[in-house]
């Protein structure tokens, strides 16, 4: 199970006003808010938010085919910086996903997986090698990997989790 | 209020967040926000905001969650219009 989300800053900051009122209320919990709000950058860390709860959400979708706007049922936990890599839980009452982000001034970037030592089993795939299913999951078209695709502005990610092959006795 | 007029109303309201246009033409109840006009997802929030102005009502999470066609959106206004 795979999920990643990119976000081009320069694009978001045009298509959306994070101060808009009531708009943040209906996307983050409580928590969420407080730390967005209290960040020293608060529109870098309400994307940085968005996009870790994005690519938890399509691991769910992944996983359960049920497609629905439901970002507050996705709590992210404070991440923590591990060598410039923002890293923590995106909990839901019944599971929770490991979220790892990337930021820079032009983008942030989010991959999820379901335990973290898939971190290590990620890598990137060509487009002609990307098949999807009837509920528009991307698949490695050879080696049936799960994908995941994003796509925003001026960036574009496509990973694979490489399954464990065992070893032939 | 007519179905038809909610949805020419709908219309107005996420033609600013579409960006493919020409897909606006063929827009119908099954059209999906995401799929089909390829509406950014945090752009979805601006819409039941829109949505909660223009109508006068209140979209909770529950409703929201529902809210990727033009058929369930319609639905929800309806039965909010109807409180």
């Amino acid at each position: 199970m795979i999920g990643n989300d990119i976000i081009d800053l320069e694009l978001a900051s045009k298509q959306s006003n994070y101060q808009r009122k009531g708009l943040i209320e209906k996307l983050f919990n409580l928590p969420e808010q407080q730390l967005i709000l209290g960040a020293d950058q608060p529109e870098i860390f309400f994307w940085n938010l968005w996009s870790r709860k994005e690519a938890a959400y399509k691991i769910y979708h992944r996983a359960t085919k049920i497609r629905a706007f439901n970002p507050k049922q996705f709590s992210c936990e404070l991440p923590f910086y591990i060598n410039g890599i923002l890293l923590g839980k995106v909990v839901t009452n019944h599971d929770f996903y490991w979220v790892r982000t990337t930021i820079n001034s032009s983008y942030i970037y989010s991959e999820a997986v379901l335990n973290s030592e898939d971190f290590h089993n990620i890598s990137e795939v060509d487009l002609v090698n990307i098949e999807k299913d009837l509920n528009g999951i991307p698949y490695h078209k050879i080696s049936n990997n799960p994908i995941s695709v994003t796509h925003h502005g001026n960036f574009e990610r496509r990973i694979q989790l490489n399954r464990q092959i065992e070893p032939r006795l | 209020m007519e179905n038809t007029e909610i949805v020419n109303q709908l219309i107005a309201i996420v033609k600013p967040y579409v960006t493919e246009v020409e897909a606006l033409n063929d827009l119908n109840e099954n059209t999906d926000f995401i799929n089909d006009l390829k509406i950014n997802s945090a752009n979805l929030v601006d819409i039941v905001l829109d949505i909660e102005e223009v109508f006068g009502i209140e979209i909770d999470n529950e409703s929201m969650q529902k809210m990727l066609t033009v058929k369930a959106t319609v639905e929800i206004i309806q039965n909010k219009l109807k409180i």
